[in-house]
C-alpha cells in the first residue's frame, strides 16, 4: 500500500524479537519462539524502508538475526535533541537543584510491567526466575540513605 | 463581490505543509509512552511550527486513500 503511495514505513523497535533473547518471565517469550512469528519479523523488517532501534548494539542484533542490511537500520538513541530545546535548559536553575540535592541524588527507574515477573514464571527446574528489578533490588535497598529512588511505572511489593 | 474580496484579503496565509506523518502504537505503557508519546507532547509545538505534523494511533486504517500524501507510516 505505502509502495503505491511513495509514503516511507518504517519499523520502530527497541527490544529483541528473537525467541530464545526474550527473558523467561516475559508473558511474550512463547509467542515470540514461534516459527511463523519469527518468519513473520523476518518479513516485517526486511519489507520495510527503514528499521529504527534505540543503540548501536541492537541495530547489529537485528542485522545478524534477521539478514536486515545494516544501511536500513538507523540507531536513534533516547534523548531530546538539544535543537528542540536547548534554549529552554535553564543552567542557573539545574546547578542551584544540584547544589540542593546533591548530598542525596535522585535516581530514576523508569519501566513497564514486562520487566517484572509479576506472575512467578519458573525455568525448566521449577525454580522462579528473576526479573531485571530483582538484579538491582539489593542495591537499592542498601543504598536508601545515599540515593533518592524514584520508580516510575511499578514497584514490586517486597520494595514498598 | 467587494466583500468577498476583503474577506479573502484579511485572511491568513495558509501555512505550508512540510511533512505529514502516521505512527501506529502498539503500546502506551512502556516503550510506546517513553520513547514515542512522551518526546512527541514535549516537542509537537516545535514540529507543527516546522509544518510537520504527526498524528499518532493505535487503530489500524485500512483504506489506502488514506495514506496518500504522507511522507511516512511507522510501525
Amino acid at each position: 500500500m505505502t509502495r503505491k503511495t511513495g509514503t516511507k514505513l518504517i519499523y520502530e523497535i527497541d527490544d529483541a524479537m528473537g525467541g530464545d533473547d526474550i527473558p523467561l518471565y516475559n508473558r511474550g517469550r512463547d509467542a515470540f519462539a514461534k516459527d511463523n512469528i519469527q518468519q513473520n519479523i523476518k518479513y516485517m523488517l526486511n519489507a520495510v524502508d527503514l528499521v529504527t532501534v534505540t543503540t548501536p548494539y541492537i541495530k547489529e542484533y537485528y542485522h545478524r538475526k534477521y539478514g536486515v542490511p545494516l544501511e536500513k537500520i538507523v540507531a536513534v538513541p533516547n534523548l531530546l535533541s538539544r535543537m528542540w530545546f536547548g534554549d529552554r535548559y535553564d543552567v542557573p536553575r539545574k546547578l542551584a537543584q544540584f547544589n540542593h540535592y546533591k548530598s542525596k541524588p535522585r535516581i530514576g527507574i523508569v519501566s513497564s510491567l514486562s520487566h517484572y515477573n509479576t506472575h512467578g514464571a519458573t525455568d525448566k527446574d521449577g525454580i522462579v526466575v528473576k526479573d531485571d528489578f530483582d538484579e538491582i533490588s539489593d542495591v537499592i535497598l542498601d543504598t536508601l540513605d545515599d540515593f533518592q529512588w524514584v520508580v516510575i511505572g511499578y514497584l514490586p511489593e517486597n520494595m514498598r | 463581490m467587494q466583500q468577498l474580496s476583503s474577506v479573502t484579503e484579511k485572511q491568513e496565509p495558509q501555512k505550508m505543509v512540510a511533512s505529514r506523518n502516521i505512527f501506529y502504537l502498539a503500546d502506551v505503557s512502556g516503550t510506546g509512552y517513553w520513547r514515542r508519546i512522551l518526546p512527541i507532547v514535549t516537542t509537537d509545538a516545535i514540529f507543527k511550527a516546522c509544518g510537520i505534523i504527526n498524528t499518532y494511533t493505535m487503530d489500524f486504517v485500512p483504506d489506502p486513500r488514506f495514506y496518500v500524501g504522507l511522507n511516512s507510516v511507522t510501525v
